[in-house]
């Protein structure tokens, strides 16, 4: 959710992520902005590093919350564990667990079924040595808007007297 | 799944799932700011802490469902600073001098 797509002329497609906590699901209303939208912009602390600013979307039309999209990431932050699906000793344990419940387990059987499904992610995990996950790739569209903003001539607060 | 605890009382799955959360999933609560604003323009802002330590958000959404914007504030707030450990809601959109500015809502941390 959040922003899907950002294409080379700056229009984004996002999704609302607002979950209000009496709501029962996330909000998810779908959005088309382009990032001359005059509520795409930079947000910060005066005096704040650029690197700690957010860029706000539009309020939602479906439900009113606003959405500030963290558009710096160091690459520590990007091997946070909802970034990137590490190859680990825990992970070749669990692969050994689950293949040994699948060989005990009934032919044609759903728990056959669902251990083979959870066996083939940790196989996708182990054959590329580790994956990149949808978080990431949401971080690389945020950080592809950042760029977007600045060559439109929107820069961060404290930046603009320097351009 | 429950883990024994040395205290006696019991850690669940769901209790270590907050602490690092996986790609796609989101965190939510509640907040509140408020404070007197003694002129124009001066700033009102709380650091919000998330449950999770490990995972790094890419996005907040806030809302002002418990309150709107009253008492001197005059828009919504805005957020940054956003990181592993939480992030900042702050309005610089104040009237002063006002003994009482605030707004509350909700507030949806996504991973």
């Amino acid at each position: 959710m959040a922003i899907q797509s950002i294409d080379d002329q700056g229009n984004l497609t996002w999704r609302c992520p607002h979950w209000p906590e009496e709501a029962d699901t996330v909000c998810g209303a779908q959005h088309q902005h382009h990032i001359g939208h005059e509520a795409i912009k930079w947000h910060g602390h005066p005096g704040s590093k650029p690197e700690h600013q957010t860029v706000s979307l539009p309020p939602c039309s479906g439900c009113g919350a606003q959405t500030f999209l963290k558009v710096h990431y160091t690459e520590k932050e990007l091997r946070a564990p909802n970034m990137w699906l590490a190859w680990t000793f825990e992970r070749a344990q669990m692969l050994q667990v689950l293949q040994a419940a699948y060989q005990q387990a009934e032919e044609g059987s759903s728990q056959k079924m669902m251990l083979a499904q959870q066996m083939a992610e940790l196989e996708a995990i182990r054959n590329a040595g580790g994956l990149h996950t949808e978080s990431h790739a949401m971080a690389l569209r945020h950080r592809e808007l950042a760029r977007q903003l600045k060559a439109a001539g929107k820069h961060p607060l404290g930046e603009e007297e320097q351009q | 799944m429950a883990l024994p605890a040395v205290s006696g009382n019991t850690i669940f799955a769901s209790d270590l799932y907050q602490l690092c959360r996986p790609s796609g999933s989101q965190e939510t609560g509640h907040y509140w700011l408020g404070g007197p604003v003694y002129t124009n323009g001066a700033l009102i802002s709380l650091y919000m802490p998330s449950q999770s330590r490990a995972a790094t958000p890419v996005s907040a959404s806030i809302d002002t469902a418990d309150s709107a914007p009253a008492g001197g504030m005059n828009s919504a707030p805005t957020t940054f600073n956003l990181t592993v450990g939480g992030f900042q809601i702050s309005t610089t959109s104040t009237t002063g001098p006002n003994t009482n500015a605030h707004c509350g809502g909700n507030y949806t941390i996504q991973y």
